[in-house]
């Protein structure tokens, strides 16, 4: 078996690489939030090595896609903040990618398995 | 939060915004996007100072990398080729004026200034400046030309215009003090050396015109609204 390393990191950073602005369409889609909000959301969600120096210009370039709007929502307790929700693009971006990526796990899901499953055989034919 | 505590967090907020801007500047990101990028990361970073997050736990202390990751993550739009366009346009510029000053000023043209005893070195001079002028003409021209559709571009052809005949006096300086040191030597290599110390002064100049170019304007901060794209999925 080959040990987690340097690798194994890579490969989970370029995973999150794909998948960070679908779980941040989703995390908004369940409530808006301002920027650090949602990071503390994604670090909640599991995704704890996500800064905000990662999901602030993620969530720039979706704003700038039309995914995501944003809205200056007065504070009591201080300054105006800036709160991001989804538009309808990005409800329908955010139900898209989900049926996709659904199909690529179970796609992925099936192929793990068939290896799986038929190894001991391709050592039992060696 | 204590007013001396928030003039703090104040403080240290500009002086991120300022080393961003200028990652982005360096960038070559357009003076609008910066404008907008900073107005909005201003309304986060104090937002989240109010509830007690300092702004560099958000920022991360690469801010270099934050900036570059920022302005990736915004697509912003950037001068297009500036320094391949600028440099082209200007040597382009460059060749038809020194052409033509060799033409007009050497072969053509003699000044005739009787009123000046020491005609020759009256004479050298009008010619010198002559030169001078048409050369810069043809390259202010030339950069006009090149960057004539990206912003700023009449900024930016002031600012070479302020630049290069000071980078001209101090290519004369420098270069004069070169070949008196080295006793006026025709040699190829001392002739080299100071065609490119002359270069690399106009090189400087042309960093520097650019740089003050692009520099910010107090009272353009004022952000352009950016439409929002469409993407299919």
């Amino acid at each position: 078996m080959i040990a987690p390393g340097p690798e194994a990191a890579e490969r989970r950073t370029q995973l999150l690489r794909g998948v960070l602005d679908m779980c941040i369409l989703a995390l908004l889609d369940q409530a808006p939030a301002h920027g650090y909000e949602l990071v503390r959301r994604l670090n909640a969600a599991g995704f704890d090595t996500v800064g905000y120096g990662t999901a602030y210009p993620l969530l720039t370039r979706m704003r700038r896609l039309g995914l995501v709007a944003d809205e200056l929502h007065a504070s009591p307790s201080g300054p105006d903040r800036k709160v991001y929700a989804l538009t309808e693009s990005g409800r329908q971006a955010l139900a898209s990618w989900t049926t996709e990526w659904t199909r690529f796990v179970e796609m992925t899901n099936a192929t793990l398995t068939n290896i799986a499953s038929s190894t001991p055989t391709m050592e039992k034919g060696l | 939060m204590t007013d001396t505590a928030g003039e703090d967090a104040n403080q240290e907020i500009e002086a991120i915004l300022a080393q961003v801007d200028r990652q982005w500047q360096a960038m070559g990101v357009l003076a609008a996007e910066r404008a907008t990028m900073t107005a909005d990361l201003r309304v986060e970073l104090t937002a989240a100072g109010t509830e007690g997050v300092p702004p560099r736990q958000l920022t991360g202390d690469d801010l270099r990398a934050f900036a570059r990751d920022l302005a990736a993550g915004a697509q912003v739009g950037r001068v297009p080729f500036e320094w391949r366009r600028l440099l082209l346009g200007t040597l382009i510029g460059a060749v038809p004026g020194l052409i033509l000053a060799w033409f007009v000023i050497w072969r053509w043209w003699t000044v005739p200034l009787p009123f000046v005893e020491d005609y020759s070195s009256a004479d050298d001079m009008i010619r010198w400046l002559g030169c001078a002028a048409i050369f810069l003409i043809g390259v202010l021209y030339g950069a006009h030309r090149a960057l004539r559709d990206v912003g700023a571009a009449r900024r930016r052809v002031s600012a070479l215009a302020a630049m290069l005949p000071i980078a001209g006096g101090i290519a004369i300086i420098v270069t004069t003090i070169l070949a008196s040191y080295l006793d006026y030597s025709m040699h190829p290599l001392v002739i080299t050396t100071e065609a490119a110390t002359v270069a690399c002064i106009l090189l400087a100049a042309t960093v520097l015109a650019r740089w003050w170019a692009v520099r910010p304007v107090p009272g353009s901060a004022s952000p352009e609204p950016i439409p929002p794209r469409q993407v299919s999925v």
